[in-house]
This record gives structure tokens, C-alpha cells and sequence, in this order.
């Protein structure tokens, strides 16, 4: 089976989801199975499916900043995206090439990423439900979705963390921004700078590896037909309030 | 009237129910950072628990959702029918 990769790219939010579900929907059409690498541009915040916007999300303080916010297709928790600060990935194939059930397969493909903080010589685990660990500190947050047979699952690598600007942007219950809560949330949250020194190349050609080092695979780039339906989804639905403030 | 509830799922997510009421159940919003499969299945959920009885028990809602969740074939991953059930009690309190 020969495996597409779609090389790192910078989009703005709502076309990275739009891509995402272009691609789901040409794999389920017969397109080869498909990783790709992406980062946000401008930065974002990304909701969950099933979260709040306005729970989650400093609407005013995102708009002041430039900030885009769009609600994903799958579930788990809300993340900002900074341009700088990570690398975020997808995996879309058929249900039936990774063969276990959700819970599993969650396991399976963040193994990809466990393989891959090895090559750059950080050794991490995976946690469940949805979570990649290093020293008990989270560094990779990752989510599933599944429609027409086809498995979707994205997910980010932390590079570099601004906790303080990160908090300013969603919000975190009642607590002030203290020091003391920044201080708690770096006791949970690394990134990949504070425990190595690489670029965000080298974390990137990582991930090429680790993510490909066991499959057939060619480089390509998204076709026309892919494209065009994802700027169309990218306006029709991943930009609109509609979406975006459904829940 | 209306009533959220918030809570930590043993071992899963964070769960977060809104809920309209007089009488009766009006309108549940299920919110948190949980997964369900298929996605839509939360407005299933949602609208099965419309016109309950605002005094019906957490049994009685736990069971409806239940039910929902087996004719949809729904997967919930980071939280389960009982806590959404818990939560829309605790919501009306």
C-alpha cells in the first residue's frame, strides 16, 4: 500500500480543517491513504466538537490579536495553535488499514509520534485516552473522527510554549493568570525546545521519519478537485458562525 | 429556568451540561472536551431528554440515553450516560 504525504504547510484555520475533511472525503472516494504536516497561519485556537465556544475561547482577545478560532470536527479540548510553536499532523486512511477500535487506534498511530521524539532522542509515552507524555508531561495532543469508513486523526507536537499567552486566549475557569497557575501548567505541558535544542526543521524531518520510516510513500501535493473543495468548505462551513458558535 | 452543571469525569473529560426547565426538560446542551462517535449522535442525546419530567429521576435518564446510545450505535469516550444523566439532575437543583 502506498502511503501519499503532503509536506509541511502554513493555512489559516479554517482551510487546515477544510483540507482535513477534502481529503476524508476523497480517501473515501479511493485516494491513497494521506499524512499530512501543517502549521497555522495566522495563529488559532481549535475547539473541540462537542466544547463551547464561548466557554473555551476569549472571543474579544482572539479579535484583538488576530487570533482565528474554529470549532473542529472531532471531539477533545480546545488548543491554541501558535505559527512558532508547533507542528500539527493528520492521518487520514481507511478504518480497515488500521485495524482496532478507537481506543486502540489511538495508541497505534501515536506511536508514530513516540517514534518520532526518538529520533530527535526524547523518549515519551503514550497516555490515555488521547495524550502523548514525556517525564509526565504532556507534549502532544491528538484527536479521532471516523465517517464513511474513513479514519481522520490530528494532532499537535508541541515545539515551543507561551503558557502566559495561551492562557490569555482561552479560559481557564475562575483562577486569575497567576504566576502560580502559569508555574502549575508548566509542571504538566512541555514542548519539544525546552527538552532539546533542534528547529523546528529538525523536529519536522523527525516526524517525516517517524511517521513514514515503515510505509511506501510518495510526496505529492493536494490535487485541484481537493483543493476547491476545500476552500469551499473552508467558506461554507469552517469560517461561518454557524459552525463555529453551534454549541 | 436554567442550570449548568460542570464535572471532572472520573478517568475521562470535563463535562459540562446545560439545561432549560420549568416542568419539564425544555433544552439539554451537552458540552466538554469528551469524544462521541459518531458526532451527531449528540444531538440525539440532546433531543431525546426534550419534554422530560423536570422531577423524572437520574435512573430514568440514565436509561434514555442509554437507549439512544444503542439504536444509534453511538461510542462515548471520556464520559458515559451516567455522568450526563448526574450532571442534568445537578443542573436542576
Amino acid at each position: 500500500m502506498n502511503w501519499r504525504v503532503i509536506p509541511l504547510a502554513a493555512n489559516d484555520a479554517f482551510m487546515n480543517m477544510a483540507i482535513d475533511e477534502a481529503v476524508t472525503e476523497s480517501v473515501a472516494e479511493g485516494s491513497a491513504p494521506t499524512i499530512r504536516f501543517f502549521r497555522w497561519l495566522p495563529s488559532a485556537v481549535s475547539i473541540g466538537y462537542f466544547q463551547g465556544l464561548r466557554d473555551e475561547v476569549d472571543v474579544e482577545r482572539c479579535g484583538e490579536l488576530g487570533i482565528h478560532i474554529v470549532r473542529r470536527r472531532t471531539g477533545g479540548g480546545a488548543v491554541y495553535h501558535d505559527y512558532d510553536g508547533e507542528i500539527t499532523y493528520s492521518i487520514i486512511a481507511p478504518e480497515n488499514i488500521i485495524p482496532h477500535g478507537i481506543r486502540e487506534s489511538y495508541n497505534v498511530i501515536c506511536e508514530l509520534i513516540i517514534r518520532s521524539l526518538k529520533h530527535l532522542g526524547i523518549e515519551s509515552e503514550f497516555k490515555p485516552i488521547n495524550d502523548i507524555i514525556t517525564s509526565g508531561k504532556k507534549i502532544s495532543g491528538n484527536a479521532q473522527t471516523r465517517r464513511n469508513g474513513i479514519l481522520l486523526q490530528h494532532g499537535t507536537i508541541l515545539y515551543d510554549l507561551d503558557v502566559r499567552k495561551m492562557f490569555s486566549l482561552l479560559k481557564v475557569g475562575q483562577e486569575k493568570i497567576s504566576d502560580k497557575l502559569i508555574q502549575a501548567v508548566e509542571d504538566r505541558v512541555t514542548c519539544v525546545k525546552k527538552l532539546k535544542e533542534t528547529s523546528m526543521d529538525e523536529l519536522y524531518q523527525a516526524l517525516v521519519k517517524g511517521f513514514t520510516e515503515d510505509k511506501d510513500h510518495t510526496f505529492e501535493q493536494l490535487t485541484d478537485t481537493e483543493l476547491n473543495r476545500a476552500k469551499e468548505l473552508a467558506e461554507e462551513k469552517y469560517s461561518r458562525e454557524e459552525w463555529n458558535f453551534m454549541r | 429556568m436554567h442550570g449548568v452543571a460542570t464535572e471532572k469525569v472520573p478517568s475521562g473529560k470535563l463535562l459540562r451540561v446545560k439545561v432549560d426547565y420549568d416542568d419539564i426538560i425544555r433544552h439539554v446542551s451537552i458540552t466538554g472536551d469528551f469524544f462521541l462517535h459518531p458526532e451527531e449522535g449528540i444531538e440525539k442525546i440532546e433531543s431525546a431528554l426534550f419534554g422530560l419530567n423536570a422531577n423524572d429521576g437520574e435512573e430514568k435518564i440514565t436509561s434514555i440515553i442509554k437507549e439512544v446510545i444503542e439504536e444509534n450505535n453511538i461510542e462515548l469516550i471520556g464520559v458515559d450516560a451516567e455522568a450526563i444523566a448526574r450532571n442534568i439532575k445537578a443542573a436542576m437543583k
